[in-house]
C-alpha cells in the first residue's frame, strides 16, 4: 500500500505570478545551453541526466492548481533527453497537465536545458546544467567528477529565501510611468527569435573599465542606446526602461536553487537628454548606485510578500486570483521596454574546460531580452525577441563589434523569418 | 563560418542572408539550430471544419423550422444540442492531460445537461432516475479500476473518486424528497458512493487528508 506522504512546496514569491501570466506567446521558459567540442551521444546524456535529476529533487516537481493557490508537488515522472524538435523556449507547462517543468534536448554539439521559471531562476538552472555537463563529460572522456562548489543538501536547495529574509515593511506604492514599447510584425506561431553574439570578455571589460563602470552597466547603456536610436519622434515622450533582474544571493546568503531575484529598473528619457552613450552611462551608474543596496532590494520584495500575505488575498479562490494577478502582471510589464539579465561567469573545473566550447542563456519574451553569461574568455550575449525586425540587435552588435572584431553572430532565425 | 561584409561580423548559420542586415553572406554553412516544423497541424483544420459544420447545421435547422411553422417548435433542441456537444468536447480536450479529472468533469456536465434536457422535454424524470445515478456509479467504478490498472499515483485519482462519491450521494436527496419515481438505481448509486467513501477513508485516510491540506492551503 502506498502511504508515503507526497512532498509539496508552496510557490515562492517570484513564481506566484508566472502560472497565471504564462501563455503560448509568453511562456516564461528560459534556455541554458552548452556547446561542446564533439557531437552529443544521446544514451550517455540520458545516463548523466538520470544522475543529475537525483541530485536536484526539486526539479522533479510538477505544478498543480489548488483551491486558493498553485503549488508544486513531487512526481514520479522521469526526464528524457530528446533531439531538439520544439521551438526555442516553447511552453513547458500547460494548465492542468502533469508534466515536468524542465526539458533536456540536444542538437549537434549542443546540450539544451529549458526550464519553466516557476521552478527556479538562472542560478538554480546553471547549477543543474553544469552538473549535467560535468557528468556527461566525465562519462565521455573518463574524467573523475569534481565538486562544483554549490551546496548540495536537499533542504538548503529547497529553501524559500524570500520568506527567510522578509520583514514587515510598509507598502509603498511606487507609480512608474508606462515605458516605450517596441512594436512591429511578430514572428509566426508566437515563436522566439534569437540572435546571439559571442565575443571576448576581455574586450568588453576593458571598454567598461575605461568608462569606470561595471560590465552590466556598460551593456545596459549599449542596449538603451540601441533601442533609443530609431525611436519615432512622438514615442520619445515615453522613457526607455530596462528591467534588470538582480540575483539576491549576492546580497543575502542563500543556497536555494529556487527563485531568488528581484528586478530593478533603469529609465532613460530620450526627450530630455542627449542620448549619447556617456550620458546614458551616467544615468545607469547613478540608478545602480541607488538601487543596488541591500535594504532597498529587501524593501522591494517585502512589498510583494506583504501582498501575498494579505488575509483577503489568501482566501480568494484561485480562479478570481488568476484574473487579478493577470492584471497586476500586465501593469508591471507595461513599465519596461526590454530586459537584461546577466548570469555572470560560468565556472567549470579545469579538467572539463577543454571539451566545452561555450555556454549560452536565453529567455522567452514578448518584448526584447538580452541574456549574458561568460565562460573562459568567451562572453555570450543572447538577444531574444518576438519581432521579425532586427534593427535593435543590428545596432547593438555593430557597436559591440567595434570593441572586438572577432564577434561571431549565431541565430535560430531562418531566411524567410526575417 | 559565413561573413557579412556590411556588418563586418562572422555568422555561424545556414542562412543565405545576414540576420542583422539581410545582406548576402559569403562562406561555409553551419547549422547550430534545427529547422522546427510548424506546430499547426491538421488537427486544427479538423476542428475548424467541425465547428463550421455544426454551426451551419444549427442555423439551417432554425431556418427550416421557421419555414415550416406547422411542424411545431423544435429548432431550439438542435441549437442546444450543438452547444452541449461543444461544451463536452472542449472540456474533454482541456482535461485530456489527466484522465481522472476529465472523468469527473464529464460526469458533472452530463448530469447538468441531462437535467436541462429532461426539464425542457416535459420532465419524465429520466435524468434523475437513470442518467445521474448510472453516470456516477460508472465513474466511481471506472476511476477505481483505472487507478489500479494504470498504476496511477494515489494523489492523482483518490481525490477524483472522492469528488464523484460525494456527488453520487445527491440522488439520496431525490429519493427522500420523492422526486425520483424509479428508486432502484438512485439507491444503488448512493450505496456505491458511501462504500467508496468508507473504503477510501479506511485505506487511504492519511493520503486524503494530506491531499486536501495541499489543495486547500491558503
Ligand atoms: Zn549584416
Amino acid at each position: 500500500m502506498n502511504q508515503i506522504r507526497t512532498k509539496w512546496n508552496k510557490l515562492d514569491n517570484a513564481a506566484k505570478l508566472f502560472p497565471t501570466a504564462s501563455t503560448r506567446a509568453e511562456t516564461h521558459v528560459f534556455r541554458f545551453s552548452c556547446e561542446l567540442t564533439e557531437p552529443i551521444e544521446p544514451e550517455r546524456l540520458q545516463a548523466a541526466l538520470d544522475e543529475t535529476a537525483r541530485c536536484f529533487p526539486t526539479f522533479g516537481y510538477v505544478l498543480r492548481r489548488g483551491v486558493f493557490w498553485y503549488y508544486l508537488e513531487e512526481s514520479r515522472l522521469h526526464p528524457e533527453v530528446m533531439p531538439e524538435q520544439r521551438p526555442l523556449c516553447a511552453r513547458l507547462y500547460r494548465p492542468r497537465a502533469k508534466t515536468l517543468l524542465y526539458a533536456v534536448s540536444y542538437y549537434g554539439c549542443t546540450i539544451n536545458l529549458e526550464v519553466y521559471h516557476v521552478l527556479t531562476d538562472g542560478t538554480g538552472a546553471m547549477h543543474f546544467l553544469r552538473t549535467l555537463v560535468m557528468k556527461y563529460l566525465a562519462r565521455a572522456y573518463d574524467i573523475p567528477e569534481e565538486n562544483l562548489g554549490y551546496e548540495t543538501a536537499h533542504t538548503s536547495m529547497a529553501d524559500d529565501s524570500f520568506r527567510r529574509y522578509s520583514h514587515r515593511a510598509p507598502i509603498k506604492r511606487t507609480e512608474r510611468p508606462n515605458a516605450y514599447q517596441l512594436r512591429g510584425a511578430k514572428l509566426s506561431e508566437s515563436r522566439t527569435g534569437l540572435i546571439r553574439g559571442t565575443m571576448s570578455s576581455r574586450a568588453l571589460l576593458d571598454a567598461a573599465h575605461e568608462k569606470k563602470v561595471t560590465l552590466t552597466a556598460y551593456l545596459s547603456a549599449c542596449i538603451i542606446a540601441a533601442i533609443g536610436e530609431d525611436m519615432p519622434l512622438r514615442a520619445r515622450k515615453k522613457p526607455v526602461v530596462l528591467d534588470i533582474p538582480v540575483n539576491l544571493r549576492n546580497y543575502f546568503a542563500s543556497d536555494s536553487v529556487r527563485n531568488f531575484f528581484t528586478p530593478i529598473y533603469v529609465s532613460y528619457d530620450f526627450s530630455r537628454r542627449d542620448g549619447t552613450l556617456d550620458d546614458i552611462l551616467a544615468v545607469v551608474t547613478e540608478t545602480f548606485a541607488r538601487e543596488l543596496d541591500r535594504d532597498k532590494l529587501a524593501e522591494h520584495f517585502c512589498a510583494f510578500l506583504a501582498l501575498e500575505e494579505n488575509p483577503i488575498a489568501r482566501i480568494t479562490p484561485l480562479h478570481l486570483k488568476d484574473i487579478v494577478m493577470r492584471t497586476v502582471y500586465h501593469n508591471t510589464i507595461k513599465g519596461y521596454s526590454a530586459t537584461l539579465s546577466n548570469i555572470g561567469i560560468v565556472r567549470m573545473p579545469a579538467a572539463f574546460a577543454p571539451y566545452i566550447r561555450s555556454f549560452h542563456v536565453c529567455n522567452a519574451t514578448n518584448k526584447l531580452q538580452a541574456c549574458v553569461c561568460s565562460f573562459g574568455d568567451r562572453l555570450s550575449i543572447s538577444v531574444t525577441s518576438c519581432f521579425t525586425d532586427t534593427a535593435v540587435q543590428r545596432r547593438l552588435f555593430r557597436r559591440l563589434r567595434e570593441l572586438d572584431s572577432d564577434l561571431v553572430i549565431e541565430t535560430n532565425l531562418l531566411d524567410d523569418d526575417a | 563560418m559565413k561573413y557579412c561584409e556590411n556588418c563586418r561580423v562572422s555568422v555561424r548559420t545556414g542562412r543565405e542572408t545576414c540576420p542583422l542586415c539581410q545582406a548576402p553572406l559569403k562562406g561555409e554553412s553551419e547549422h547550430l539550430f534545427p529547422e522546427i516544423k510548424s506546430v499547426y497541424n491538421q488537427f486544427i483544420l479538423f476542428f475548424k471544419i467541425l465547428l463550421t459544420a455544426t454551426i451551419s447545421g444549427a442555423i439551417a435547422s432554425v431556418a427550416i423550422n421557421l419555414m415550416l411553422p406547422e411542424s411545431g417548435l423544435w429548432c431550439h433542441y438542435v441549437v442546444l444540442g450543438v452547444i452541449c456537444f461543444w461544451i463536452l468536447l472542449i472540456t474533454a480536450i482541456r482535461r485530456r492531460t489527466s484522465i481522472p479529472r476529465g472523468i469527473v468533469n464529464q460526469v458533472f456536465w452530463i448530469c447538468v445537461f441531462s437535467g436541462i434536457w429532461d426539464a425542457l422535454t416535459a420532465w419524465h424524470s429520466w435524468s434523475i432516475d437513470f442518467v445521474i445515478p448510472c453516470t456516477c456509479m460508472i465513474a466511481i467504478l471506472a476511476l477505481g479500476v483505472l487507478g489500479k490498472v494504470l498504476h496511477l499515483p494515489p494523489s492523482d485519482y483518490l481525490g477524483c473518486i472522492l469528488a464523484d462519491a460525494v456527488f453520487g450521494i445527491v440522488p439520496l436527496i431525490f429519493y427522500l424528497t420523492g422526486v425520483s419515481q424509479f428508486v432502484y438505481l438512485s439507491l444503488s448509486c448512493v450505496a456505491v458512493s458511501i462504500i467508496a467513501l468508507v473504503t477510501i477513508f479506511t485505506f487511504h485516510g492519511k493520503q486524503i487528508r494530506s491531499d486536501l491540506a495541499r489543495r486547500f492551503h491558503v
